[in-house]
Protein backbone atom coordinates (compact mmCIF):
# COMPACT_ATOMS: atom_id res chain seq x y z
CA UNK A 1 0.00 0.00 0.00
CA UNK A 2 2.69 2.29 1.08
CA UNK A 3 4.14 1.80 -2.95
CA UNK A 4 0.60 2.86 -3.83
CA UNK A 5 0.77 5.75 -1.75
CA UNK A 6 4.51 6.42 -3.20
CA UNK A 7 2.98 6.05 -6.69
CA UNK A 8 0.00 8.79 -6.68
CA UNK A 9 2.61 11.03 -5.05
CA UNK A 10 4.79 10.77 -7.86
CA UNK A 11 1.70 10.86 -10.45
CA UNK A 12 0.54 14.13 -8.24
CA UNK A 13 3.69 15.65 -8.79
CA UNK A 14 3.90 14.53 -12.96
CA UNK A 15 0.88 16.08 -13.43
CA UNK A 16 -1.29 13.45 -14.11
CA UNK A 17 -3.49 13.98 -11.00
CA UNK A 18 -5.22 17.14 -10.09
CA UNK A 19 -3.22 18.75 -7.03
CA UNK A 20 -5.40 19.65 -3.98
CA UNK A 21 -5.33 21.53 -1.50
CA UNK A 22 -3.39 19.21 0.82
CA UNK A 23 -0.13 19.42 -1.98
CA UNK A 24 0.27 23.21 -2.09
CA UNK A 25 3.30 23.89 -0.54
CA UNK A 26 4.49 27.26 -1.69
CA UNK A 27 4.64 30.19 -1.02
CA UNK A 28 5.10 33.57 -2.67
CA UNK A 29 9.10 33.38 -1.66
CA UNK A 30 9.17 29.58 -2.93
CA UNK A 31 8.01 29.83 -6.17
CA UNK A 32 9.80 33.14 -6.98
CA UNK A 33 12.63 31.53 -5.90
CA UNK A 34 12.50 27.82 -7.48
CA UNK A 35 11.09 29.92 -10.72
CA UNK A 36 14.20 32.69 -10.73
CA UNK A 37 16.72 29.66 -10.77
CA UNK A 38 14.99 27.93 -13.84
CA UNK A 39 14.68 31.66 -15.29
CA UNK A 40 18.22 32.79 -14.82
CA UNK A 41 20.38 29.81 -16.81
CA UNK A 42 23.32 30.90 -19.25
CA UNK A 43 21.36 31.38 -21.94
CA UNK A 44 20.30 34.75 -21.10
CA UNK A 45 23.37 35.79 -21.83
CA UNK A 46 22.85 34.04 -25.12
CA UNK A 47 19.90 36.32 -25.78
CA UNK A 48 21.51 39.78 -24.16
CA UNK A 49 23.84 39.35 -26.63
CA UNK A 50 22.03 38.50 -29.62
CA UNK A 51 19.68 41.37 -28.94
CA UNK A 52 22.34 44.00 -27.77
CA UNK A 53 23.73 44.32 -31.72
CA UNK A 54 20.83 46.06 -33.06
CA UNK A 55 20.58 48.73 -30.44
CA UNK A 56 21.70 51.53 -28.30
CA UNK A 57 22.33 51.21 -24.79
CA UNK A 58 18.87 53.07 -23.37
CA UNK A 59 16.66 51.30 -26.34
CA UNK A 60 18.09 47.79 -25.77
CA UNK A 61 17.26 48.13 -21.93
CA UNK A 62 13.30 49.11 -23.01
CA UNK A 63 13.23 46.38 -25.44
CA UNK A 64 14.22 43.45 -23.12
CA UNK A 65 12.33 45.22 -20.12
CA UNK A 66 9.25 45.86 -21.89
CA UNK A 67 8.54 42.82 -24.19
CA UNK A 68 9.11 40.72 -21.88
CA UNK A 69 6.79 42.13 -18.95
CA UNK A 70 4.18 43.01 -21.40
CA UNK A 71 3.60 39.14 -22.78
CA UNK A 72 4.68 37.38 -19.83
CA UNK A 73 1.88 39.15 -18.29
CA UNK A 74 -0.46 37.85 -20.67
CA UNK A 75 0.59 34.61 -21.08
CA UNK A 76 0.92 33.79 -17.52
CA UNK A 77 -2.93 34.65 -16.46
CA UNK A 78 -3.83 30.62 -17.27
CA UNK A 79 -1.91 30.37 -13.91
CA UNK A 80 -5.13 31.23 -12.42
CA UNK A 81 -6.66 28.18 -13.07
CA UNK A 82 -3.73 26.13 -12.76
CA UNK A 83 -3.49 27.04 -8.75
CA UNK A 84 -7.74 27.42 -8.41
CA UNK A 85 -7.48 23.49 -9.89
CA UNK A 86 -4.31 22.20 -9.41
CA UNK A 87 -3.95 21.17 -12.61
CA UNK A 88 -1.22 22.13 -15.90
CA UNK A 89 -1.71 24.40 -18.97
CA UNK A 90 -2.14 21.19 -20.57
CA UNK A 91 -4.46 19.54 -19.07
CA UNK A 92 -6.36 22.50 -19.85
CA UNK A 93 -5.42 22.39 -23.18
CA UNK A 94 -7.34 19.03 -24.00
CA UNK A 95 -10.19 21.08 -24.23
CA UNK A 96 -8.80 23.55 -26.91
CA UNK A 97 -6.68 21.19 -29.16
CA UNK A 98 -8.35 17.46 -28.28
CA UNK A 99 -6.18 14.43 -26.63
CA UNK A 100 -4.26 14.15 -29.56
CA UNK A 101 -3.95 17.28 -30.83
CA UNK A 102 -1.81 17.85 -27.06
CA UNK A 103 0.39 14.70 -27.63
CA UNK A 104 1.35 16.40 -30.80
CA UNK A 105 2.19 19.75 -29.83
CA UNK A 106 3.01 18.97 -26.16
CA UNK A 107 5.79 17.02 -28.00
CA UNK A 108 6.60 19.25 -30.84
CA UNK A 109 7.17 21.94 -28.48
CA UNK A 110 9.38 20.10 -26.13
CA UNK A 111 11.74 19.36 -28.74
CA UNK A 112 11.69 22.76 -29.51
CA UNK A 113 12.27 24.06 -26.01
CA UNK A 114 15.29 21.02 -25.65
CA UNK A 115 17.35 23.11 -27.92
CA UNK A 116 17.53 25.79 -25.36
CA UNK A 117 19.41 23.11 -22.90
CA UNK A 118 22.11 22.67 -26.14
CA UNK A 119 22.69 25.90 -25.48
CA UNK A 120 23.18 25.42 -21.79
CA UNK A 121 25.56 22.14 -22.84
CA UNK A 122 27.91 24.05 -24.64
CA UNK A 123 28.12 26.74 -22.56
CA UNK A 124 29.28 24.08 -19.63
CA UNK A 125 31.77 23.11 -22.02
CA UNK A 126 33.13 25.99 -23.02
CA UNK A 127 33.40 26.98 -19.34
CA UNK A 128 35.52 23.79 -18.69
CA UNK A 129 37.82 24.34 -21.65
CA UNK A 130 38.72 27.75 -20.23
CA UNK A 131 39.29 26.33 -16.80
CA UNK A 132 41.53 23.71 -18.45
CA UNK A 133 42.97 26.78 -20.37
CA UNK A 134 43.69 28.55 -16.65
CA UNK A 135 45.60 25.43 -16.03
CA UNK A 136 48.03 25.33 -18.57
CA UNK A 137 46.35 22.45 -20.23
CA UNK A 138 45.20 23.88 -24.07
CA UNK A 139 41.59 21.22 -24.98
CA UNK A 140 40.68 21.47 -28.74
CA UNK A 141 37.51 22.87 -28.70
CA UNK A 142 36.62 20.62 -31.73
CA UNK A 143 37.49 17.35 -29.68
CA UNK A 144 36.57 18.32 -26.24
CA UNK A 145 33.53 20.70 -26.97
CA UNK A 146 30.94 18.02 -27.47
CA UNK A 147 32.90 15.67 -25.50
CA UNK A 148 31.76 17.94 -22.40
CA UNK A 149 28.91 19.33 -23.72
CA UNK A 150 27.35 15.24 -23.79
CA UNK A 151 28.92 15.35 -20.11
CA UNK A 152 26.85 18.33 -18.87
CA UNK A 153 23.40 16.72 -20.53
CA UNK A 154 24.40 13.30 -18.82
CA UNK A 155 24.69 14.73 -15.33
CA UNK A 156 21.95 16.99 -15.48
CA UNK A 157 19.92 13.91 -16.65
CA UNK A 158 21.06 11.95 -13.48
CA UNK A 159 19.56 14.73 -11.64
CA UNK A 160 16.16 14.78 -13.43
CA UNK A 161 15.94 11.14 -12.70
CA UNK A 162 15.92 12.06 -8.67
CA UNK A 163 13.12 13.64 -9.12
CA UNK A 164 11.86 16.81 -7.57
CA UNK A 165 13.49 16.30 -4.43
CA UNK A 166 16.68 16.34 -6.11
CA UNK A 167 15.74 18.89 -8.10
CA UNK A 168 14.78 21.03 -5.03
CA UNK A 169 18.40 20.62 -3.39
CA UNK A 170 20.08 21.19 -6.68
CA UNK A 171 17.72 24.51 -7.14
CA UNK A 172 19.19 25.67 -4.26
CA UNK A 173 22.87 25.50 -4.82
CA UNK A 174 22.05 26.53 -8.57
CA UNK A 175 19.82 30.02 -7.58
CA UNK A 176 22.99 31.14 -5.34
CA UNK A 177 25.57 30.13 -8.21
CA UNK A 178 23.39 32.04 -10.92
CA UNK A 179 22.85 35.20 -8.73
CA UNK A 180 26.74 35.29 -8.03
CA UNK A 181 27.64 34.42 -11.57
CA UNK A 182 25.18 37.81 -12.49
CA UNK A 183 26.91 39.94 -10.04
CA UNK A 184 30.21 39.61 -11.09
CA UNK A 185 29.78 39.69 -14.81
CA UNK A 186 28.08 42.96 -14.13
CA UNK A 187 30.77 44.10 -11.58
CA UNK A 188 33.67 42.88 -13.89
CA UNK A 189 31.80 44.64 -17.37
CA UNK A 190 31.53 47.79 -15.18
CA UNK A 191 35.32 47.62 -13.38
CA UNK A 192 36.93 46.65 -16.73
CA UNK A 193 35.20 49.30 -19.31
CA UNK A 194 33.60 53.24 -18.61
CA UNK A 195 29.45 53.06 -18.79
CA UNK A 196 29.91 56.16 -20.79
CA UNK A 197 31.73 53.98 -23.38
CA UNK A 198 28.94 50.98 -23.22
CA UNK A 199 26.25 53.89 -23.26
CA UNK A 200 28.11 55.26 -26.38
CA UNK A 201 28.32 51.89 -28.10
CA UNK A 202 26.70 52.24 -31.46
CA UNK A 203 24.31 49.14 -33.36
CA UNK A 204 26.91 46.23 -34.69
CA UNK A 205 23.88 45.50 -37.02
CA UNK A 206 22.62 48.04 -39.41
CA UNK A 207 22.94 46.59 -42.70
CA UNK A 208 19.92 48.04 -44.57
CA UNK A 209 17.54 47.92 -41.59
CA UNK A 210 15.72 51.35 -40.56
CA UNK A 211 16.25 52.20 -36.67
CA UNK A 212 12.48 50.92 -35.86
CA UNK A 213 13.32 48.01 -38.19
CA UNK A 214 16.15 47.21 -35.90
CA UNK A 215 13.79 47.74 -32.99
CA UNK A 216 11.70 45.61 -33.73
CA UNK A 217 14.07 42.92 -35.13
CA UNK A 218 15.46 42.80 -31.43
CA UNK A 219 11.75 43.10 -30.15
CA UNK A 220 10.67 40.12 -32.25
CA UNK A 221 14.20 38.10 -30.01
CA UNK A 222 12.38 39.33 -27.24
CA UNK A 223 8.93 38.52 -27.77
CA UNK A 224 10.24 34.74 -28.68
CA UNK A 225 11.95 34.63 -25.50
CA UNK A 226 8.96 35.44 -23.50
CA UNK A 227 6.94 32.74 -25.42
CA UNK A 228 9.41 30.50 -24.25
CA UNK A 229 8.42 30.17 -20.80
CA UNK A 230 4.85 29.57 -21.40
CA UNK A 231 4.31 26.32 -21.91
CA UNK A 232 6.34 25.37 -18.99
CA UNK A 233 5.53 28.29 -17.06
CA UNK A 234 2.37 26.53 -15.55
CA UNK A 235 4.13 23.39 -14.01
CA UNK A 236 4.98 24.95 -10.35
CA UNK A 237 2.06 27.77 -10.15
CA UNK A 238 0.45 24.16 -9.33
CA UNK A 239 2.43 24.16 -5.85
CA UNK A 240 1.25 27.28 -5.12
CA UNK A 241 -0.77 28.59 -2.22
CA UNK A 242 -3.08 31.17 -3.42
CA UNK A 243 -3.82 32.30 -6.77
CA UNK A 244 -2.34 35.94 -6.40
CA UNK A 245 1.08 34.24 -5.15
CA UNK A 246 1.23 31.54 -7.78
CA UNK A 247 0.84 34.43 -10.78
CA UNK A 248 3.22 37.14 -9.08
CA UNK A 249 5.89 34.98 -8.18
CA UNK A 250 6.05 33.50 -12.03
CA UNK A 251 5.50 36.62 -14.05
CA UNK A 252 8.05 38.91 -12.01
CA UNK A 253 10.66 35.97 -12.48
CA UNK A 254 9.92 35.31 -15.94
CA UNK A 255 9.22 38.59 -16.72
CA UNK A 256 11.54 41.12 -14.57
CA UNK A 257 14.03 38.36 -13.43
CA UNK A 258 14.87 36.93 -16.46
CA UNK A 259 15.32 40.15 -18.02
CA UNK A 260 17.51 41.54 -15.92
CA UNK A 261 19.81 38.80 -16.40
CA UNK A 262 19.50 39.21 -20.59
CA UNK A 263 19.99 43.11 -20.11
CA UNK A 264 23.34 41.66 -17.80
CA UNK A 265 24.09 39.57 -21.05
CA UNK A 266 23.65 42.54 -23.57
CA UNK A 267 25.96 44.77 -21.39
CA UNK A 268 28.56 41.89 -21.21
CA UNK A 269 28.30 42.08 -25.15
CA UNK A 270 28.63 45.72 -25.25
CA UNK A 271 31.72 46.02 -22.62
CA UNK A 272 33.15 42.78 -25.11
CA UNK A 273 32.68 44.99 -27.87
CA UNK A 274 34.08 47.93 -26.45
CA UNK A 275 37.87 45.77 -25.37
CA UNK A 276 37.81 43.61 -28.34
CA UNK A 277 35.64 45.05 -31.22
CA UNK A 278 33.75 41.71 -31.04
CA UNK A 279 30.21 40.96 -29.64
CA UNK A 280 30.25 37.52 -27.16
CA UNK A 281 27.98 35.97 -25.98
CA UNK A 282 29.52 33.67 -24.43
CA UNK A 283 30.69 34.94 -20.79
CA UNK A 284 33.01 32.29 -20.28
CA UNK A 285 35.05 33.79 -22.66
CA UNK A 286 34.42 37.49 -21.18
CA UNK A 287 35.24 36.09 -17.69
CA UNK A 288 38.70 34.71 -19.40
CA UNK A 289 39.18 37.71 -20.91
CA UNK A 290 37.91 40.41 -18.59
CA UNK A 291 39.00 39.46 -15.33
CA UNK A 292 41.75 38.30 -12.99
CA UNK A 293 42.54 34.53 -13.10
CA UNK A 294 41.65 33.92 -9.73
CA UNK A 295 38.16 34.94 -10.40
CA UNK A 296 37.52 34.01 -13.66
CA UNK A 297 38.47 30.15 -11.96
CA UNK A 298 36.09 31.39 -9.36
CA UNK A 299 33.25 32.13 -11.44
CA UNK A 300 34.12 30.04 -14.50
CA UNK A 301 33.13 27.18 -12.05
CA UNK A 302 30.01 28.34 -11.12
CA UNK A 303 28.86 28.54 -14.75
CA UNK A 304 29.55 24.76 -14.97
CA UNK A 305 27.86 23.55 -12.28
CA UNK A 306 24.99 25.77 -13.17
CA UNK A 307 24.20 24.88 -16.55
CA UNK A 308 24.32 21.31 -14.88
CA UNK A 309 21.61 22.18 -12.50
CA UNK A 310 20.02 23.94 -15.16
CA UNK A 311 19.46 20.76 -17.33
CA UNK A 312 18.03 18.51 -14.65
CA UNK A 313 15.34 21.29 -14.31
CA UNK A 314 14.95 21.96 -17.67
CA UNK A 315 14.64 17.64 -18.69
CA UNK A 316 12.06 17.14 -15.37
CA UNK A 317 9.87 19.75 -16.67
CA UNK A 318 9.68 19.23 -20.43
CA UNK A 319 9.71 15.32 -20.07
CA UNK A 320 6.54 16.80 -18.00
CA UNK A 321 4.67 18.24 -20.29
CA UNK A 322 5.19 15.05 -22.69
CA UNK A 323 3.72 12.89 -20.07
CA UNK A 324 0.41 15.32 -19.99
CA UNK A 325 0.46 14.13 -23.52
CA UNK A 326 0.79 10.45 -23.26
CA UNK A 327 0.74 9.59 -20.12
CA UNK A 328 1.56 5.98 -19.91
CA UNK A 329 5.26 6.62 -20.82
CA UNK A 330 7.44 5.72 -18.36
CA UNK A 331 8.85 9.37 -16.88
CA UNK A 332 12.63 7.68 -16.64
CA UNK A 333 12.30 6.40 -20.29
CA UNK A 334 11.45 10.16 -21.41
CA UNK A 335 14.43 11.66 -19.50
CA UNK A 336 16.55 8.67 -21.28
CA UNK A 337 15.14 9.47 -24.36
CA UNK A 338 15.95 13.54 -23.96
CA UNK A 339 19.51 12.65 -22.76
CA UNK A 340 20.06 11.44 -26.22
CA UNK A 341 18.41 14.13 -28.32
CA UNK A 342 20.05 17.33 -26.32
CA UNK A 343 23.42 15.55 -26.54
CA UNK A 344 22.75 15.00 -30.40
CA UNK A 345 21.68 18.90 -30.10
CA UNK A 346 24.78 19.90 -28.65
CA UNK A 347 27.13 17.63 -30.31
CA UNK A 348 25.82 19.41 -33.37
CA UNK A 349 26.03 22.57 -32.50
CA UNK A 350 23.40 24.51 -34.95
CA UNK A 351 21.36 26.08 -32.02
CA UNK A 352 23.97 28.58 -31.23
CA UNK A 353 24.93 29.08 -35.04
CA UNK A 354 20.94 30.19 -35.77
CA UNK A 355 20.06 30.60 -32.67
CA UNK A 356 17.22 33.49 -33.90
CA UNK A 357 15.89 31.78 -36.27
CA UNK A 358 15.15 29.03 -33.38
CA UNK A 359 13.86 30.49 -30.78
CA UNK A 360 11.17 32.75 -33.14
CA UNK A 361 10.22 28.83 -34.85
CA UNK A 362 9.41 27.49 -31.19
CA UNK A 363 7.79 30.71 -30.52
CA UNK A 364 5.48 30.44 -33.59
CA UNK A 365 4.37 27.52 -32.54
CA UNK A 366 3.75 28.63 -28.99
CA UNK A 367 2.27 32.10 -29.75
CA UNK A 368 -0.67 30.51 -30.95
CA UNK A 369 -1.84 28.51 -28.00
CA UNK A 370 -1.25 31.68 -25.73
CA UNK A 371 -3.49 33.26 -27.37
CA UNK A 372 -6.33 30.62 -27.71
CA UNK A 373 -5.77 29.62 -24.12
CA UNK A 374 -6.45 33.46 -22.67
CA UNK A 375 -9.27 33.51 -24.90
CA UNK A 376 -10.96 29.93 -23.90
CA UNK A 377 -10.57 30.55 -20.09
CA UNK A 378 -11.76 33.92 -20.12
CA UNK A 379 -14.29 34.12 -22.94
CA UNK A 380 -14.92 31.01 -24.17
CA UNK A 381 -15.36 28.36 -21.10
CA UNK A 382 -15.90 31.65 -18.51
CA UNK A 383 -12.98 29.75 -16.05
CA UNK A 384 -14.76 26.67 -15.91
CA UNK A 385 -13.56 23.31 -16.99
CA UNK A 386 -15.07 19.79 -17.00
CA UNK A 387 -12.30 18.39 -15.31
CA UNK A 388 -13.47 14.92 -16.01
CA UNK A 389 -13.48 14.52 -19.60
CA UNK A 390 -9.94 16.61 -19.22
CA UNK A 391 -8.40 13.07 -17.35
CA UNK A 392 -10.53 11.40 -19.73
CA UNK A 393 -12.36 9.32 -17.08
CA UNK A 394 -15.15 6.81 -17.75
CA UNK A 395 -18.07 8.00 -19.21
CA UNK A 396 -16.82 11.49 -19.81
CA UNK A 397 -15.63 12.52 -23.16
CA UNK A 398 -16.72 16.24 -23.84
CA UNK A 399 -12.91 16.41 -25.11
CA UNK A 400 -12.54 13.81 -27.71
CA UNK A 401 -13.31 15.90 -30.62
CA UNK A 402 -13.32 14.42 -33.97
CA UNK A 403 -10.92 11.22 -33.36
CA UNK A 404 -9.11 13.11 -30.70
CA UNK A 405 -8.02 16.33 -32.41
CA UNK A 406 -10.38 19.72 -31.79
CA UNK A 407 -9.75 20.64 -35.56
CA UNK A 408 -11.37 24.13 -35.13
CA UNK A 409 -7.85 24.50 -32.42
CA UNK A 410 -5.73 22.82 -34.10
CA UNK A 411 -6.78 24.98 -37.50
CA UNK A 412 -6.18 28.00 -35.88
CA UNK A 413 -2.55 26.99 -34.33
CA UNK A 414 -1.47 26.10 -38.11
CA UNK A 415 -3.26 28.94 -39.84
CA UNK A 416 -1.60 31.25 -37.47
CA UNK A 417 1.81 29.60 -37.71
CA UNK A 418 1.38 29.82 -42.06
CA UNK A 419 0.45 33.53 -42.12
CA UNK A 420 3.25 34.70 -40.19
CA UNK A 421 5.62 32.72 -42.23
CA UNK A 422 4.10 33.93 -45.77
CA UNK A 423 2.84 37.29 -44.93
CA UNK A 424 4.58 38.91 -41.38
CA UNK A 425 7.70 37.73 -40.50
CA UNK A 426 9.55 34.76 -42.03
CA UNK A 427 12.04 33.40 -39.04
CA UNK A 428 14.42 30.94 -41.26
CA UNK A 429 15.71 33.65 -43.43
CA UNK A 430 14.94 36.42 -41.49
CA UNK A 431 12.76 38.11 -44.02
CA UNK A 432 10.59 41.04 -42.54
CA UNK A 433 7.43 40.35 -45.11
CA UNK A 434 5.29 43.20 -43.79
CA UNK A 435 5.08 46.31 -42.26
CA UNK A 436 2.77 44.59 -39.70
CA UNK A 437 5.87 42.90 -38.20
CA UNK A 438 6.81 46.63 -36.82
CA UNK A 439 3.53 46.81 -34.80
CA UNK A 440 2.88 42.93 -33.08
CA UNK A 441 6.84 41.87 -34.37
CA UNK A 442 6.20 38.05 -36.05
CA UNK A 443 6.27 36.16 -32.40
CA UNK A 444 3.58 38.39 -31.40
CA UNK A 445 1.21 37.93 -34.21
CA UNK A 446 0.87 34.64 -33.98
CA UNK A 447 -0.41 35.43 -30.85
CA UNK A 448 -3.17 37.78 -31.27
CA UNK A 449 -4.42 35.90 -34.66
CA UNK A 450 -4.22 32.15 -33.05
CA UNK A 451 -6.89 34.24 -30.23
CA UNK A 452 -8.73 35.83 -32.56
CA UNK A 453 -9.38 33.41 -35.06
CA UNK A 454 -10.35 30.99 -32.20
CA UNK A 455 -12.75 33.89 -30.64
CA UNK A 456 -14.18 34.37 -34.26
CA UNK A 457 -15.09 30.91 -34.70
CA UNK A 458 -16.87 30.68 -30.95
CA UNK A 459 -18.91 33.51 -33.08
CA UNK A 460 -20.25 30.97 -35.67
CA UNK A 461 -22.06 27.67 -35.48
CA UNK A 462 -18.80 25.96 -34.88
CA UNK A 463 -19.57 27.03 -31.35
CA UNK A 464 -21.25 23.87 -30.68
CA UNK A 465 -18.35 21.53 -31.81
CA UNK A 466 -15.88 23.62 -29.76
CA UNK A 467 -18.34 23.81 -26.56
CA UNK A 468 -19.98 20.73 -25.67
CA UNK A 469 -19.08 20.46 -22.05
CA UNK A 470 -21.35 23.22 -20.00
CA UNK A 471 -23.71 20.35 -19.01
CA UNK A 472 -20.97 18.45 -17.21
CA UNK A 473 -19.39 21.26 -14.95
CA UNK A 474 -19.53 20.61 -11.44
CA UNK A 475 -16.60 22.81 -9.58
CA UNK B 1 -0.99 -6.70 -18.54
CA UNK B 2 -2.76 -7.33 -15.02
CA UNK B 3 -0.62 -4.74 -13.23
CA UNK B 4 -1.05 -2.18 -16.21
CA UNK B 5 -4.95 -2.41 -15.88
CA UNK B 6 -4.62 -1.71 -11.78
CA UNK B 7 -2.24 1.15 -11.99
CA UNK B 8 -4.59 2.99 -14.72
CA UNK B 9 -7.68 2.09 -12.41
CA UNK B 10 -5.56 3.34 -9.42
CA UNK B 11 -4.98 6.85 -11.27
CA UNK B 12 -8.69 7.17 -12.57
CA UNK B 13 -10.04 6.37 -9.09
CA UNK B 14 -7.38 8.91 -7.00
CA UNK B 15 -8.26 11.01 -10.16
CA UNK B 16 -12.59 10.93 -8.85
CA UNK B 17 -11.72 10.74 -5.49
CA UNK B 18 -9.69 14.31 -5.57
CA UNK B 19 -12.29 15.92 -8.14
CA UNK B 20 -15.35 14.94 -5.87
CA UNK B 21 -13.67 16.84 -2.59
CA UNK B 22 -13.38 19.84 -5.09
CA UNK B 23 -17.30 19.42 -5.50
CA UNK B 24 -17.85 19.74 -2.12
CA UNK B 25 -19.07 23.19 -1.20
CA UNK B 26 -16.90 23.63 1.80
CA UNK B 27 -13.80 22.82 -0.10
CA UNK B 28 -10.81 25.52 0.46
CA UNK B 29 -10.57 26.48 -2.84
CA UNK B 30 -7.26 29.42 -2.49
CA UNK B 31 -7.72 32.48 -2.75
CA UNK B 32 -8.64 34.24 -5.95
CA UNK B 33 -6.92 36.78 -8.05
CA UNK B 34 -8.21 39.85 -7.00
CA UNK B 35 -9.56 42.83 -8.95
CA UNK B 36 -6.12 45.28 -7.77
CA UNK B 37 -3.91 42.09 -9.10
CA UNK B 38 -6.12 42.39 -12.63
CA UNK B 39 -5.73 46.24 -11.94
CA UNK B 40 -2.01 46.12 -11.83
CA UNK B 41 -1.87 43.55 -14.65
CA UNK B 42 -3.09 46.26 -17.11
CA UNK B 43 -1.35 49.11 -15.26
CA UNK B 44 2.16 46.94 -15.79
CA UNK B 45 1.17 46.44 -19.27
CA UNK B 46 -0.05 49.70 -20.03
CA UNK B 47 3.58 51.17 -18.95
CA UNK B 48 5.50 49.31 -20.90
CA UNK B 49 3.67 49.74 -23.79
CA UNK B 50 3.55 53.40 -23.32
CA UNK B 51 7.94 52.76 -22.86
CA UNK B 52 7.82 50.67 -26.19
CA UNK B 53 6.02 53.77 -28.26
CA UNK B 54 8.52 55.96 -26.57
CA UNK B 55 11.87 54.20 -27.55
CA UNK B 56 9.88 53.81 -31.44
CA UNK B 57 8.93 57.12 -31.81
CA UNK B 58 12.27 58.31 -31.23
Amino acid sequence: MASMNDYIQQETITGVVPMTNGDRQYSFWDLFLSTSGFAIATWCYTQGAYVAQYLSFNQMLINIFSFNIIWVFIECLPIIFAVRYGIDLWIWLRAVLGQKGVALLSTVISLANFGWYAVAANLFASSMIHLAGNFGLVLDKGIWGPILGTLCVLLGTLIAVGGPEVIKWTNRFLVIALLAVGVIIVGICFAAVPLSDIMNVQPAVEGDLTPIERFMMSAEGNVAFAFSWSTQALVLPRLAKTERSGYWATTLSYGVVAPFFVATGGVMALAMFVKTGAYESDPTTMLATLSTPAFALLSLLLVAFANIGTQGTGSYVNCMIVKSGMPKLSYKLMVWIAFFYVSALTIWGGVEEYFGSFISLAAYIQGPIIGMIVVDFFLLRKQKLALRSAYFLKGHDAYQYTKGFNIVGMSCVFISLIVAVLFVYNPVTQQIQSPLFLITTGSGFTALLGGGLYWLASLTPLKAYMVRDREEITI
Amino acid sequence: MKEEISIEQLIADETENRLNMMEKEDYPFPERFSKADYTWVVIGVGVNLLLVILAMSG
